[in-house]
């Protein structure tokens, strides 16, 4: 093979947006960003002449002779620019315009596909779409984890740090240390700072119930 | 006042250790450094940064002879620490406290 053949194969396998998506996963993922109402759910596009509602969006694009794959770069694409980006906003009329140049460029954007491709990717290894929306602060993320994590709806935790502990490898499981006897612990470790006496004192007051910490 | 009070002198007694052992992290602003230290008592128990401090000094202090005479076992991954009459005082289930412990003792 030539050289520079090879060379080219390489770069075209190495990007992650040469990698085709399966299209149940883009169907999956077109749906969970058109039914989101934090993002383009419920919106009104207005194409040209055309006003399209989201539900609407995929038979429109469709109709533009789109491929699964073009389709949800844009429906991913208009998701990311009216949640994330905040470069599209609906009018006065309270619809968001765009034109078709706009949507092709959103269909062959190379930044969007490969962006689709490692959600695929990250969904075939198993994990939830979630961390698709979680940097729009999923309510089902905070949900799911348990009341110890400190992520509830109140907390001051961004989303963000929901997706950087929600990696690919297994959480490791819990170690934690435990004292029955912490007046002991105290006694045994404390000696050349205060007495035993001292130490016992503290510890019938701190830990009443026989020392049980 | 503290002359008198058991829980401030236990306190400074943990403050003093923690100086003596634990990770000192400081603050350096332009005229003043804040040192920055745990709060020894949390919900009224100790604090697990303290009693995994405590444990690890209690172990660093302890001999193959305490295996031995079985102050201290290992069981499940679980290393006890025991009183004298052989309740436990401490349990450690930190994997890497452990491995610091079998390898210093060449267990």
């Amino acid at each position: 093979m030539d050289i520079t053949k090879q060379v080219q194969t390489y770069q075209l396998h190495s990007r992650v947006g040469a990698h085709p998506v399966p299209i149940g996963q883009l169907q999956q993922i077109a749906t969970a960003l058109l039914s989101d109402a934090r993002g383009i759910g419920g919106l009104t596009f207005s194409v040209g002449k055309t006003a399209v509602t989201t539900q609407e969006l995929p038979q429109f694009l469709a109709s533009l002779k789109m491929n699964p794959q073009q389709l949800t770069s844009v429906i991913y694409g208009l998701y990311k620019e009216v949640r994330e980006k905040g470069t599209l906003s609906p009018g006065a009329d309270n619809m968001i315009h765009l034109d078709e140049s706009k949507l092709a460029a959103l269909a062959k954007s190379d930044a969007i596909q490969s962006e689709l491709s490692l959600r695929a990717l990250s969904m075939q290894r198993g994990k939830s779409i979630d961390p698709l929306f979680a940097r729009s602060g999923s309510p089902k993320r905070a949900a799911n984890l348990p009341p110890s994590v400190p992520y509830g709806i109140n907390s001051n935790h961004t989303a963000d740090t929901i997706v950087a502990s929600d990696s690919d490898a297994p959480a490791p499981a819990a170690e934690h240390n435990s004292v029955p006897q912490p007046k002991a612990l105290l006694s045994s470790v404390l000696g050349a700072y205060i007495s035993k006496a001292d130490i016992s004192e503290a510890c019938n007051i701190l830990f009443p119930e026989g020392g049980i910490a | 006042m503290s002359g008198h009070d058991p829980i401030a002198k236990l306190e400074a007694a943990l403050k003093k250790f923690w100086n003596d052992y634990g990770r000192t992290n400081t603050v350096n602003a332009l005229h003043t450094e804040i040192v920055i230290e745990p709060k020894f008592f949390l919900n009224g128990k100790l604090n697990p940064e303290v009693e995994d401090l405590l444990i690890s000094v209690y172990l660093s202090h302890t001999t193959i002879d305490d295996v031995k005479k079985g102050k201290i076992s290992l069981r499940d991954g679980v290393l006890t620490v025991k009183d004298q009459r052989g309740k436990p005082v401490a349990e450690v289930r930190k994997v890497s406290m452990i491995q610091e412990f079998t390898s210093r003792l060449g267990l």
